[in-house]
């Protein structure tokens, strides 16, 4: 079985986010307003560049170079694998968690 | 220039210097499209805390935490004087030396040098650091650590903070009847002054100096030990 990174990602606004990037690079702004799309949830500007600053530190996203003043961000190899195996333990966890919850 | 823009550079005055150089334009632009409400605000002020706590230097940190505790004893005496002057809230002293004339009981401990020696030996033992690196560290966390020592003093000459010297055998008045007011117990080695409390801590630092210096030494030694290959 693979062992979840130790450096993984630990919380939801991270989970988010490069759950918006595997779908290609963003830069804030879109990256928030997908989330807010396709998980209901707004995340605030502050705590969107506190995760990201936290990604690019552990190297599972990148910036890219542009001329403007908003840098895309895109999701890198180890941040696809490591978001690929938080995923499958969540789907993991929910697929029992609705199980149990069925009436028998 | 805007009052929006105006708030949104003091926002951003709030993140460190290296992390507002990295994302600060992004960021401003950011916040520049959207409506600025107050959620956005205490979002925007809650994480630029959290990214000066995480550019912190652990010499930062632990100055913070000292000053944090010399502020709870300091509130702890105006608000619950101790019975005796020995107590963990008596933190201004009667110092027996010529100088200074008052002791600040939390910094003239021995757990305050250890504390002091062990943070500069760790930050050495990890980082590239000199020996007057860490003699400086030792410094800035007594410079934090004195700083509620400092207002005290500050308020005490100004006669908003009033002073309540007790002489052997007196008992402390409460709260309800002294209002704010700290209470000094008095060993009749010098008399009580508001200076003395303000030029205090600077009797501190020599001492903070030359424990952070120790300690940074000896941290150097053992990561130059360590990066020595092995015979």
């Amino acid at each position: 079985m693979a062992r979840k990174p130790k450096a993984g990602p630990a919380s939801d606004p991270e989970i988010l986010i490069l759950s918006s990037l595997a779908s290609g690079p963003k830069h804030g702004y879109a990256i928030m307003k997908d989330i807010e799309t396709f998980a209901g949830v707004s995340l605030g500007p502050g705590t969107l560049y506190t995760a990201i600053t936290r990604l690019v530190e552990r190297k599972f996203v990148a910036p890219q170079s542009s001329s403007g003043r908003q840098r895309p961000y895109r999701l890198t190899d180890e941040g696809a694998e490591g978001l690929a195996i938080v995923l499958s333990d969540m789907r993991r966890v929910a697929i029992v968690g609705l199980k149990r919850l069925r009436p028998a | 220039m805007t009052s929006k823009s105006s708030i949104v550079r003091i926002l951003l005055r709030l993140y460190p210097a290296a992390w507002r150089r990295e994302y600060g334009l992004e960021l401003e632009d950011l916040l520049m499209t959207r409506a600025l409400g107050p959620s956005t605000v205490a979002d925007v002020a809650f994480n630029a805390l959290r990214q000066r706590v995480r550019h912190a230097s652990p010499a930062t940190l632990y100055g913070l935490t000292v000053m944090s505790v010399i502020f709870l004893l300091l509130t702890w005496n105006i608000v619950a004087p101790p019975a005796t002057g020995d107590g963990l809230a008596a933190v201004l002293r009667d110092s027996p030396m010529t100088l200074p004339t008052i002791a600040i009981a939390p910094l003239t401990s021995y757990y305050y040098l250890l504390l002091v020696a062990a943070v500069t030996s760790r930050m050495a033992s990890r980082h590239d650091v000199s020996p007057s690196q860490s003699g400086m560290d030792g410094i800035r966390i007594c410079a934090i650590a004195s700083l509620p020592i400092v207002m005290a003093g500050v308020l005490m000459l100004l006669g908003i903070l009033h002073v309540e010297v007790l002489r052997a055998g007196q008992s402390p008045t409460t709260f309800a009847q002294h209002g704010f007011t700290y209470t000094f117990y008095d060993s009749g080695n010098h008399e009580f002054s508001p200076i003395a409390v303000l030029i205090a801590p600077m009797f501190r630092i020599l001492e903070s100096w030359m424990w952070g210096t120790i300690g940074g030494a000896f941290g150097r030694r053992g990561r130059v030990r360590e990066s020595q290959p092995a015979k």
